[in-house]
């Protein structure tokens, strides 16, 4: 169903998933002959966090994030399961599109980070600017892409203008065009070790960061601290903004927007 | 949670589309799940964007009573802050905030408003005006 086919015409399955960084970088090593699901890479990769940061707000609420931050997942699942990833980020707009369409020409799946809000095929509500959402360009059509998102449960289309605007748009965490893919992987990757290690990254961000507002420290802020300052003015402030993350992108993107 | 336990409760901002879930099946193994939403999703986020869209109307009330410039509008319906508007239209932040005053706004250059125009992807004639009447509930663009 939801098969769909690349440049030149290998086929590429669509799977839905919950992270749109883990989906793609699951997506990534099954288009290369490796299995492995996106919780695999989710755990993998250390996604799991939790922040509360009331001094960053955004429209004018406190930030809660319980993914890491956008563009480390990818980098610590490729370390830690090997491999060879072409990365680069582009300044230049044209230069970025062109690197783009030559990718797609030589016949390779490309990542691409964007900013959510240009990405005109999703529904009103789910965009906002938030520079941190990973996509899979499959190959060129007629005025524009087809893409893989995998938030969504099936293959979209999406406008050459739009995909231009989304990954060059600017602000915190501009993607500044950042494309990858992977040229080759570790044909049957040691898992037990790379779980290890994301286990043990994951464990030391959520307990033992020196730090304030991460981890279990951070919960603490964002739950009780929070409400014994200001008795019902946890639900009023926090919990609209804790709540878009949650449900707008929630289990998806929205999450992980922030530090 | 189990497989049949997934909210589908098909909430209208979703405007059709699926989100992934994990649940445990009959064997008790994690899969993934598309659900059409959960109502009190529906309900916080709601309030989120209600709070949004009555800012974004008090704003355009200011518009029209010449207290604001239409840019300022224009940036929070795009859900910009002065910082991004700044980098996306290559305008330093001082001047961008300088052309919220509506005789500033009303005496610039075409050139730049071009590159607002450009950078809010709207023409310039939308970027000199507001709408007459508030957008619906929730429709953010």
């Amino acid at each position: 169903m939801n098969a769909e086919i690349t440049t030149s015409g290998r086929l590429f399955i669509h799977q839905h998933a919950a992270h749109c960084e883990s989906g793609v970088t699951s997506a990534l090593f099954r288009d290369q002959g490796v299995e492995v699901s996106e919780a695999m890479v989710f755990g993998i990769g250390s996604g799991i966090f939790f922040g509360h940061f009331p001094f960053i707000k955004w429209v004018g609420m406190p930030i809660t994030t319980f993914r890491s931050r956008p563009r480390t997942l990818f980098p610590k699942v490729a370390k830690r399961l090997g491999g060879e990833f072409f990365t680069k980020e582009y300044r230049n707009t044209q230069k970025g599109m062109a690197a783009l369409r030559k990718a797609l020409s030589d016949d390779h799946i490309v990542g691409l980070t964007t900013n959510i809000y240009w990405l005109s095929y999703f529904p009103n509500r789910f965009r906002f600017q938030f520079n941190g959402h990973n996509i899979i360009v499959l190959r060129e059509i007629e005025n524009g892409f087809r893409i893989s998102d995998p938030i969504l449960d099936h293959p979209v289309d999406c406008s050459t203008e739009d995909l231009e605007r989304a990954r060059f748009a600017r602000g915190p965490l501009e993607p500044k065009g950042f494309m990858y893919w992977a040229e080759t992987v570790v044909e049957n990757p040691d898992f037990r070790r790379a779980c290890l290690e994301g286990i043990k990254e994951s464990c030391y961000m959520m307990l033992r960061v020196p730090f304030p507002f991460v981890g279990i420290k951070g919960n603490e802020i964002s739950g009780e601290k929070h409400y014994q300052k200001s008795g019902q003015a946890w639900f009023s402030g926090s919990l609209p903004a804790s709540g878009q993350c949650g449900a707008d992108a929630g289990r998806g993107r929205h999450g992980r927007r922030g530090i | 949670m189990k497989v049949k336990e997934v909210p589908q409760d098909d909430i209208t901002f979703y405007e059709g589309e699926k989100r992934a879930c994990y649940a445990l099946n009959d064997e008790g193994k994690y899969v993934i799940v598309p659900s059409t939403g959960w109502e009190y999703e529906a309900v916080v986020n709601g309030l989120a964007v209600d709070e949004l869209a009555a800012h974004l109307e008090k704003t355009r009330k200011e518009v029209l009573a010449g207290i604001r410039s239409p840019l300022y509008y224009h940036m929070e319906s795009r859900q910009m802050n002065p910082q991004i508007l700044a980098k996306t239209s290559g305008i330093s932040v001082f001047r961008v905030k300088r052309h919220f005053r509506p005789g500033i706004f009303a005496r610039l250059k075409p050139s730049l408003l071009a590159s607002y125009a450009k950078a809010l992807a709207l023409s310039v004639e939308e970027l000199k005006t507001v709408p007459g009447k508030s957008a619906g509930k929730g429709n953010d663009t």
